[in-house]
């Protein structure tokens, strides 16, 4: 056998190497700096560069109500949207009502450059309507965004009306030759851009690739100004009462719930509405009309909790737009626990049981 | 008392034909409930055959304000409205623009208070209370005194059923006014609407590693496997408490 006496030239397969301006991964022979290993660098925290140092010479205006201290996917693609548009020498100001302790961080992520955040005062359009006004002489913006829908879109139709500021609603699209919305009965209908738009869901892309500067003004009390309107208060009907696409609290039940009376009492105790999956409907545990998922209903509410719901496809459509979801089930690897906020693997039967003792007893402790 | 309230013809979402909108029907069975002398409104450029059906659902006499297409109806409703008690229109027309605005429009030039999108108006004293639908089933009561307007949301009451007899019995009164002119509007076809997306430079690389890494999206979810169902129960209650979802 003919060895050759020559050094064979090796190449570490692991090799050091740098991400090149076009993306590309470049290799410096001899060189042993930079990384080594592709999925060590996908754990490390995401860092955004930021949207524009500024100096801002004009400015968009966004309020929004927040929800239990936080802002829904409506206002976070309303605050996208202005990002967007601001351009390189355009500020996104933001308005936020009940968003009292947000963290610079957290307002930054939003890309919000600065931020006023007021106590959401609960019903006082006119004192809301006065601080904007205030908010628009003194800043000036050239457009003025809210989210169509709840609090939002009220406050945005006042303002437009009181202020007389040009108003398009239900924007779905915002382009370079104006903005569009639907028509009743025929397609889209194109006009200029407004000075006051409402923003339907879906207008922009709510994750962004950059972040905004997060400062925050000082909070500003409401002026004092009278209400014409008087509020005598609020009150939710119990969720065992409502319609299942109302509900803000909803418990369902799947194949793993066999004790149907357990379950109903849980949720009467809860005093959430009752939800199901299809198996469990077509088995006749519950009627047709608390199906929950694509062949039934979609529901929005900020908690749901899921017992004994492996979570079909089809089911988790229809829970796409809640907020909390809590799943109990025995089986760690249901397409359901990854879709979970928290998830209990644990049988749903002494869940029940345990978990309805619990409510019946901390909700006297409240009582006395 | 004066009681106004305003229809205009929606778009049949199947045949799109015009027909009688939900919520201005609810808003007409509404005021049929109060006391007072009612009016029935209508601006804009819908011919009879439009309007039929809210006679025919028992709207009696339509007093029709005839407009040019493209023209505004708030200033010839305005004028007509004057010294009305109480203006009562749907939350939203399902036709025109459907835009939801003239309630709010009406309420500023009438200097009336505002009820957006009412279950239910009743009188306490000398004030009128209203139910107002919230989301996620949230009632709340406002109250106002005269003059007032008031959208009504399309659950608020049931208008009765069509009847040929009523179709014939009503009437609709028409007379000429003029309008400010909208703001041009170009229709065009119904397609997929395009979302704005912010620009981004990252390279394909750092957008793959994102797709594995998930950037900033929603963590994966806590799971509790340790502990007997009474230490499980605590750990979902103590979440629901921390986010604010319970009461007690």
């Amino acid at each position: 056998m003919d060895f050759s006496t020559q050094a064979i030239p090796r190449i570490d397969p692991r090799r050091p190497w740098v991400l090149g301006p076009s993306g590309l991964k470049r290799i410096v022979l001899g060189d042993d700096s930079g990384s080594r290993d592709a999925a060590m660098l996908a754990h490390g925290p995401a860092h955004k560069p930021l949207r524009s140092n500024g100096p801002f010479n004009q400015r968009l205006l966004v309020v929004a109500h927040a929800e239990r201290g936080q802002l829904d996917d409506a206002a976070r693609e309303a605050i996208a949207a202005a990002a967007i548009l601001a351009g390189k020498d355009g500020e996104v100001l933001a308005l936020l009502y009940g968003m009292e302790d947000a963290a610079p961080e957290a307002l930054a992520e939003l890309a919000v450059d600065r931020a006023l955040t007021v106590a959401d005062p609960g019903y006082a359009p006119e004192q809301k309507l006065a601080l904007l006004q205030q908010l628009l002489q003194q800043e000036s913006p050239h457009t003025v965004l809210f989210a169509d829908r709840g609090e939002d879109a009220d406050l945005g139709r006042r303002l437009a009306c009181r202020a007389r500021l040009s108003v398009v609603t239900d924007v779905v699209e915002i382009a370079a030759d104006g903005v569009r919305r639907r028509q009743p009965g025929a397609g889209f209908s194109l006009r200029e851009r407004a000075q006051l738009l409402l923003l339907a869901r879906g207008v922009a892309e709510a994750k962004l690739p950059f972040v905004g500067k997060g400062e925050r003004l000082q909070s500003a009390a409401l002026p004092a100004v009278s209400e014409q309107v008087q509020d005598l208060g609020s009150a939710a009907s119990p969720a065992s009462e409502l319609a299942l696409e109302e509900a803000d609290l909803i418990v369902s039940a799947g194949n793993g719930v066999s004790n149907v009376p357990g379950f109903l009492a849980l949720a009467e105790a809860l005093g959430a509405a009752v939800g199901a999956s299809r198996v469990a409907v077509d088995d006749g545990r519950f009627t047709r009309d608390k199906q929950v998922g694509a062949t039934g209903k979609t529901v929005q509410a900020s908690a749901y909790i899921a017992l004994g719901i492996s979570g079909a496809v089809q089911h988790l459509q229809g829970i796409k737009s809640c907020r909390h979801v809590i799943a109990v089930n025995l089986d760690a690897a249901a397409p359901m626990i990854k879709r979970a906020d928290l998830s209990i693997i644990d049988d749903c039967q002494s869940f029940i049981s345990a978990f309805e003792q619990l409510v019946r007893r901390e909700r006297k402790e409240k009582q006395v | 008392m004066k009681i106004a309230v305003l229809v205009s013809p929606a778009v049949h979402p199947v045949s799109g034909r015009p027909c009688a909108g939900e919520a201005d029907l609810a808003a007409l069975a509404l005021a049929q409930r109060l006391p007072g002398e009612l009016q029935v409104w209508y601006a804009g450029a819908a011919d009879d055959a439009a309007l039929a059906d809210y006679l025919a659902r028992g709207a009696g006499t339509i007093h029709s304000l005839n407009l040019s297409p493209d023209s505004d109806v708030l200033s010839a409703l305005g004028s007509a409205l004057q010294g009305v008690d109480m203006v009562l229109c749907g939350a939203r027309s399902g036709g025109g623009d459907g835009s939801g605005l003239l309630p709010y429009q009406l309420a500023e030039q009438l200097g009336a208070a505002l009820l957006p999108d009412v279950l239910d108006l009743s009188k306490s004293d000398r004030q009128w209370r209203a139910v107002q639908a919230l989301p996620k089933g949230v009632r709340r009561t406002l109250q106002a005194s005269l003059p007032l307007v008031a959208s009504v949301n399309p659950r608020a009451a049931t208008a009765p059923g069509w009847s040929y007899a009523r179709l014939q019995q009503g009437k609709i009164r028409r007379k000429a006014a003029t309008g400010a002119a909208l703001a041009p509007v170009v229709l065009e076809p119904s397609r997929r609407a395009r979302a704005l997306v912010a620009a981004s430079k990252v390279s394909g690389h750092a957008r793959m590693q994102g797709a594995i890494a998930g950037g900033d999206a929603k963590a994966a979810g806590v799971v509790v496997k340790q502990g007997d169902s009474v230490e499980k129960a605590q750990v979902v209650l103590d979440y629901l408490r921390q986010h604010q979802l319970v009461d007690f």
